[in-house]
């Protein structure tokens, strides 16, 4: 678990690494997956896979994560999503011990 | 214009367009419809379904829509007509929305603009004519030519008919054709009566004092029944359906409040996931007057974070399968008196509607003692008409108990009454059955697909990560070693709706058994709770 404040290029890296092997078949690149590139819409994740991707994130980052700041059709696309966990992350308290 | 049909369905409907001709009927995908301009659209398919000459049986026609106006005037229209509809959703896969179109036997379909995309796989192999309306397309494109067996009619091929005289119908006759989870591995088709539905919605709009300022969420898809009470309630009165995308139901706390909702309903699912991803604050929903769920067990903890985050609303948890017309018992939330009525966490399902008589019965259907714990079976003016060309599985749940005059259905759910009194407590399954995210799913129809898929005798599915309404999802044990599992998870996702493909595949040497020898289920769920 990492316990600084992530970057929206850290998140963004935990969850192409979390997700590869679905994403592979999606894009020619990770590297080069798309701000845009949509979780549930490319059906990497499901409804429920939503609520567990949320759950991996603030593991990794040691957060606790509100999302009803995030409108719903962004919540699942991958710059919409990095950026907020990144902000929302810069408000809390780090949890380093 | 008044409704000519006082049985039907849609006499609601057809009321509404008359005393609010001018309100909002519908907010779907960015377009409000008013009253006349639902009718209107409704009106077109109603007359072009008449014109087309089909064969008069059966009387149904499948709408092959969701979350779009062609969605509800393909409902309506198919209802103006005297139809019985059929919902299929894009997002079953190809096959099983194929099969339930042909199983069906619908001559005619309904078809908006995105579930066209799909047509070209679900209608391969499909070597009987149909009729496919098409009201959101300007030209056929290239569908005419790939299939000439079909008929496909565009937007221009409509009727322009403003008015329609609505096809008068039996109370007895089908209202809608719904596909449920099947135990042997096909969906099983409910056959629910106008008279099933009318009863549902004229209780439930008196008890509720529905008027025409509510604002009603539109959470279902059409194919889970619950979606009926949303519709047909709400027309019943005058008041507006709010249908938000799939997207936004991910987490639509800020849907409710600029739909400006007045009347919530979903399963407690989405009440859980709201709460999870930080949306059920307190007062967050100033504006619901009335909170309803249903689908699946309703967790304590739940109800009391929705009371909280909607403090003018009622809360109640309704429940009923399909075969008993939307829901047939209700329990108001109350703050005070309920935690102490409620049982392993969960809301009471409460007294049945007015009409519908409950059975609480024993292994052989007798009464149970009061008190104890028994399958609930019940009957009334609610009781679906059995399952479609399915006299063997009718009859199987559809059943005069010993020593009773009318025919009950089983539901397969436990349920206690306390024997000095009390509301019913919901306590699970008699079988195999199980709920995700509200929707039913048997779990030996998951297996029969993966048997076939895999070609291994030996399968067993198991709801995991368990919860108070159900399961999170699908996993699949297989013994002995069989295809990649990237190759089942593909052949099984082409078989199955999403909620039903299973997430986890766990290939074993050798299955435990219990005392009777039977594959151990309990000890197979004990592998998963020490999985990573």
């Amino acid at each position: 678990m990492s316990t600084t404040h992530p970057t929206p290029e850290q998140v963004r890296s935990f969850l192409i690494d979390r997700y590869s092997s679905a994403l592979q078949a999606k894009v020619t690149s990770l590297a080069d997956t798309p701000d845009s590139f949509d979780f549930l819409l490319e059906g990497v994740v499901d409804s429920f896979g939503v609520l567990e991707m949320i759950g991996e994130v603030e593991k990794e980052f040691g957060l606790e994560l509100d999302m009803s700041g995030l409108p719903a059709e962004q919540m699942t696309v991958l710059g919409p999503l990095t950026r907020f966990v990144a902000a929302q992350a810069g408000g809390q308290p780090s949890k380093q011990p | 214009m008044q409704p000519k049909i006082a049985s039907s369905i849609s006499c609601g409907f057809l009321r509404s367009v008359a005393e609010h001709a001018h309100r909002p009927a519908l907010e779907v995908a960015g377009e409000v419809l008013t009253y006349e301009a639902l009718y209107y659209k409704a009106a077109s398919i109603a007359a072009t379904l008449s014109r087309l000459g089909l064969d008069p049986e059966p009387p149904l026609t499948a709408v092959f829509a969701s979350r779009s106006a062609t969605a509800f005037s393909g409902i309506l229209g198919a209802l103006l007509r005297g139809h019985g509809y059929v919902p299929l959703n894009r997002s079953f896969p190809p096959d099983r929305t194929r099969t339930m179109l042909l199983r069906s036997g619908c001559h005619a379909v309904v078809v908006d603009a995105e579930s066209a995309k799909q047509l070209y796989l679900v209608l391969a192999d499909v070597d009987r004519p149909l009729h496919l309306l098409l009201p959101d397309c300007q030209d056929v494109g290239d569908l005419a030519a790939r299939w000439p067996l079909h008929r496909f009619l565009c937007a221009a091929d409509l009727a322009t008919d403003k008015h329609w005289a609505p096809v008068e119908v039996s109370p007895d006759a089908i209202a809608y054709l719904l596909f449920t989870s099947g135990s042997t591995g096909t969906p099983k088709g409910v056959m629910v009566a106008h008279r099933n539905v009318r009863h549902y919605v004229e209780f439930v709009t008196a008890r509720f004092g529905i008027g025409a300022q509510d604002r009603f969420s539109q959470t279902f898809d059409l194919t889970f029944d619950l979606s009926v009470a949303d519709m047909f309630v709400a027309w019943e009165r005058g008041a507006c359906v709010c249908c938000p995308g799939e997207k936004t139901l991910i987490n639509p706390g800020r849907f409710i409040n600029e739909a400006r909702l007045t009347v919530w309903f979903s399963v407690p699912s989405m009440a859980v996931f709201m709460k999870r991803l930080g949306s059920l604050k307190p007062a967050s929903y100033p504006n619901l007057r009335l909170s309803l769920f249903c689908g699946e067990a309703l967790p304590v903890e739940v109800v009391k974070t929705w009371a909280e985050a909607a403090p003018s609303s009622i809360v109640e948890n309704i429940y009923g399968p399909t075969e008993l017309t939307i829901a047939c018992t209700y329990y108001r939330w109350d703050p005070a008196r309920s935690p102490a009525e409620s049982d392993l966490g969960v809301v009471p399902i409460g007294e049945p509607f007015p009409g519908m008589v409950v059975l609480v019965a024993d292994e052989s259907l007798a009464e149970a003692k009061p008190g104890e714990a028994g399958e609930l079976l019940m009957t009334g003016p609610q009781l679906a008409l059995g399952y479609w060309r399915d006299p063997d599985r009718t009859a199987a749940s559809f059943l005069r108990p010993p020593g009773r005059g009318e025919i009950y259905y089983r539901t397969g759910d436990r349920v206690r009454r306390a024997a000095a009194g009390g509301p019913l407590l919901y306590l699970g399954r008699v079988d195999n059955q199980i709920k995700i995210l509200g929707h039913r799913v048997e779990l030996g129809e998951i297996e029969a697909v993966i048997r076939e898929e895999s070609g291994i005798d030996a399968v067993v599915a198991l709801g995991w990560p368990l919860n108070p309404g159900g399961a999170g999802g699908i996993e699949v044990f297989l013994q002995a070693s069989g295809p990649p599992v990237a190759d089942l998870k593909e052949r099984a996702a082409k078989r199955l709706p999403v909620y039903m493909t299973p997430r986890r595949y766990h290939y074993l040497p050798q299955f435990p058994l219990n005392a009777n020898g039977k594959f151990d289920r309990r000890a197979l769920l004990d592998i998963l709770k020490t999985s990573p």
